[in-house]
């Protein structure tokens, strides 16, 4: 069995890697959706340029 | 009856009368033109409308249609 | 012991400043109960049981729209303990009869006179005791820009919470008018808070449908107080609503004649004045407008955006990462597939789109730019003409310039409409207008197939507005969506000076957000689709494959391709391209990445360029893009329709049209396009005809709404 990890080291560590930056992204993503943080530009309007004409106040 | 429709662009009317009712009507007066008030023809937009006044110090854009009911003297 | 602190005041008086400053980071935004009027409300900094809440902003307490009605319901039911009443000093007049219809509703009223320091570069004088001792009430100067003043209102109203002690009226109405309020408030006394007494006499004396509806009074009172007004109605020669109104203002105009020194009296042609002379000149404003537009996309586009572009694909990702990577891959034996993941699938997908990040900086910048000099205003007052033919105003032009950016808030900004049929109309067409991820769909076709021309994006961005008016005219005609058009009345505020840190800030946002897309769902959505077009059924057996036509996802691809046949991408990658557009319209461009072979290193450099420009015609080309682009936006922009549109059903609806109108249009412009360039008349431009004429009859036919406006508004008048 060792034989088969040594030769596909890179491999799996490589993939290892891949893996993680999946994972990070994909809780990235749940964490936006459940904070309502849409993944356009938007946090709210206040980083909006024309936010005054928006929001009358 | 000359209405804020017929005054040119640079003129000063002063207001009559206003026409109309309801919502449109209480918004424009709300706005500050109520009868007696100056106002001062600023700029037409392209296609003639809308219109853009200084009244009681500041500027206001409103409709051709909505200026029909304003009557000016 | 909680305190609520009610702050009021005009749209544009600085109201959202000051309560920002106030209550810093402690805000929570949602909405009033039932509509779709933002609540905001939060602690004030140092006080933790201080509130304060931010009403939105209004010009009156008149019943007719909706956010004067949830003011006025916040103000009458919940009880604050004091009002900060917030004067924009630069337009006092107007910011004053708001003032004076909150301190009738007898809560202790600070008044914080805002842009105080506007005010004192104007030369002008404000006499802040005289106004204090007139209305009864404090007066603060404030200075939100500046940030001075805030705190001293705060201090001010917190302490006057305490002491709900009667204060005197200014004598705003006159003799028989006040003759009558007072006689009002006789008939009513008992039947509301001793406070309110004034406001609610007032307000039945103007007959206000919410009053009346609310007090419900018995027939012989109402008969009692009907009598009393007209009476007054017959003496002053006007209806009650507008004595009420006018009485205000004459107060309000004699008590600034005293208290207010303005330093030029008379009409100045400001430096606003003179840029609008040209900017929004009859015959020029609309020519200057499609050419502002077009500089944008060309600078940004076609040539720095080109240039830049380029060198990323080519040099930074062609030779250094690509180039460097597979070779070390192989050097440390490294799986092939797993490489292939990397380079094809994740690379080459995030890649594609990362390659545009030089573009789309460079057009957040400019259109940044635009929106912080205020040429965005005057397009809206510009546009109003032509949108007013089609039963909308100018007012739903505004949420398409945000969509210009992003969807997403764009369709949110619609909740400035108050007239709900021409809210959900504009929510429906506001994607129409290209956004930023759309973008780089267009610079990808515009260099692959059109030489980096600048007018494909021009033409995108016009055929989107032109869909908007369009889509005005066929809506309107329909029984969901006729009716008169809403009023416009609208500020216009003055040019001026783009603040560097204000573009730069926005431009960085923007930017920054499309980077971070790209790195997460664009960057999950190569890595699926890497796997579903790198295996597939070959002979029966399932395994990695080399040529991606046998994937899976191809397999999928073409069974839905037909669907496009007649808009001439009928080919599998096109369709799955369209797909993954819904998650993320830049994936349009990453799947493209993915599956033509974007990682190869070619000579030239711009491999996918010519991969696609193997699969597309410049026609098939347009028509492809055009779909996209019309078609139903992200699901992020389709979350934020569900949310505004509040309902399932025209939600939709909503999508349903604008795929609809999408495949029609693309439809359209792929057989005519065919056709006049010397294709064979076949089956397909049967079909387009008659959807030609279909189309033609829904726009053209008579509005049979119109008739009973015409009425309505006969029987008005009379």
């Amino acid at each position: 069995m060792f034989e088969l990890i040594a030769q596909n080291l890179a491999t799996i560590m490589i993939g290892a890697v891949v893996f993680a930056i999946l994972a990070a992204v994909v809780i990235q993503l749940i964490k936006d959706h459940k904070n309502h943080r849409s993944s356009c530009s938007c946090c709210g309007c206040k980083n909006c340029a024309s936010s005054g004409v928006c929001h009358r106040g | 009856m000359k209405t804020l429709r017929n005054v040119g662009i640079g003129e000063i009317a002063t207001v009559q009368k206003l026409h109309g009712a309801g919502a449109v009507k209480r918004r424009i007066m709300d706005m500050g033109v109520t009868k007696g008030v100056d106002v001062y023809v600023r700029k037409v937009a392209p296609l003639g409308d809308p219109i853009e006044i200084t009244v009681r110090g500041y500027e206001l854009s409103i409709r051709k249609g909505d200026a029909e009911m304003i009557e000016v003297g | 012991m909680s305190i609520k602190i009610a702050l009021a005041g005009n749209p544009n008086s600085g109201k959202t400043t000051l309560f920002n400053d106030l209550t810093g980071s402690s805000q929570h935004v949602g909405n009033w109960p039932g509509v779709t009027v933002e609540k905001k409300e939060g602690t004030l900094k140092g006080h933790k049981d201080v509130m304060i809440q931010d009403l939105p902003g209004i010009y009156s307490l008149s019943p007719y729209t909706l956010e004067e009605v949830v003011s006025r319901q916040y103000l009458v039911s919940e009880k604050p303990d004091a009002i900060i009443d917030i004067v924009d000093g630069t337009n006092i007049e107007r910011n004053l009869y708001l003032t004076t219809q909150l301190i009738e509703l007898g809560i202790p009223t600070v008044i914080a006179v805002n842009m105080i320091d506007v005010v004192r570069r104007n030369g002008d004088v404000i006499n802040l005791k005289q106004l204090a001792d007139a209305l009864g009430c404090e007066v603060v100067e404030t200075s939100a820009l500046k940030g001075t003043g805030s705190k001293e209102a705060a201090e001010k109203a917190v302490a006057l919470a305490g002491k709900p002690e009667a204060r005197e009226l200014p004598p705003v109405f006159n003799g028989s008018v006040e003759h009558a309020i007072a006689h009002i408030e006789e008939s009513i006394e008992g039947k509301v808070a001793a406070r309110y007494l004034r406001w609610y006499a007032i307000k039945l004396f103007e007959r206000d449908e919410k009053v009346i509806e609310e007090l419900k009074l018995s027939d012989t009172l109402m008969e009692h107080l009907e009598e009393h007004i007209t009476a007054c109605e017959n003496e002053l020669g006007d209806d009650a609503e507008s004595i009420i109104t006018n009485q205000r203002y004459a107060y309000i105009a004699k008590l600034v004649q005293a208290a207010v020194k303005k330093k030029h009296v008379g009409q100045k042609m400001s430096a606003s004045d003179r840029i609008d002379r040209i900017v929004t000149n009859r015959i020029l404003a609309l020519p200057i407008f499609a050419f502002v537009m077009f500089c944008i996309y060309y600078i940004s586009i076609s040539t720095i955006g080109d240039v830049v572009t380029g060198w990323t694909n080519d040099t930074l990702f062609g030779e250094m990462i690509l180039g460097n990577l597979s070779t070390w891959f192989e050097s440390i034996h490294v799986a092939p597939w797993l490489s292939g993941l990397i380079t094809d699938g994740i690379i080459g997908g995030v890649g594609a789109v990362i390659g545009f990040v030089p573009q789309m900086l460079i057009l957040f910048f400019m259109l940044s730019i635009l929106e912080d000099v205020g040429y965005m205003a005057r397009v809206a007052f510009i546009m109003d003409r032509i949108f007013r033919r089609f039963g909308l105003s100018g007012k739903s032009f505004i949420p398409m310039l945000i969509s210009s950016g992003c969807g997403v808030p764009g369709v949110m900004a619609c909740r400035t409409i108050e007239n709900e049929r021409d809210r959900r109309m504009t929510i429906m067409t506001t994607t129409f207008v290209p956004c930023g991820a759309k973008m780089p769909i267009i610079a990808l076709f515009a260099g692959a197939l059109f030489g980096g021309s600048g007018l494909i994006a021009t033409s995108a961005y016009f055929i989107g507005i032109g869909s908007v008016i369009i889509s005005g005219i066929l809506l309107k005609k329909t029984k969901a969506f006729a009716g008169e058009a809403a009023p416009f009345v609208m500020e216009l505020p003055a040019y001026h000076v783009p603040s560097a840190r204000n573009v730069f800030h926005s431009t960085w946002e923007r930017g920054w957000s499309f980077i971070r897309r790209a790195g997460t769902i664009i960057l999950a959505s190569s890595v699926v689709l890497w796997f579903l077009q790198g295996f597939g059924i070959v002979d029966g057996v399932f395994g990695m494959v080399d040529d991606n036509n046998t994937s899976l996802l191809a397999a999928m691809g073409t069974v839905i391709s037909p669907v496009f046949a007649p808009l001439g991408f009928g080919g599998w990658k096109a369709t799955v391209a369209t797909f993954t557009g819904l998650i993320a319209k830049e994936n349009v461009v990453g799947t493209f990445g993915v599956l033509c072979g974007f990682s190869e290193v070619a000579e030239d450099g711009m491999e996918i360029w010519s991969n696609l420009a193997a699969d597309f015609t410049p026609l098939t080309a347009y028509s492809f893009m055009l779909f996209n682009l019309l078609c139903a936006p992200c699901f992020a922009a389709i979350g934020a329709i569900k949310r505004e549109m509040n309902n399932a059903k025209w939600t939709w609806a909503a999508i349903g049209y604008l795929c609809g109108y999408a495949y029609v249009i693309a439809l359209l412009v792929y057989q005519f396009g065919r056709l006049f360039s010397g294709g064979s008349f076949g089956i397909g431009t049967v079909f387009a005809i008659l959807v030609l004429a279909g189309l033609l009859y829904l726009l053209l036919r008579k509005n049979k709404y119109d008739e009973r406006i015409h009425e309505r508004k006969v029987a008005a008048n009379v």
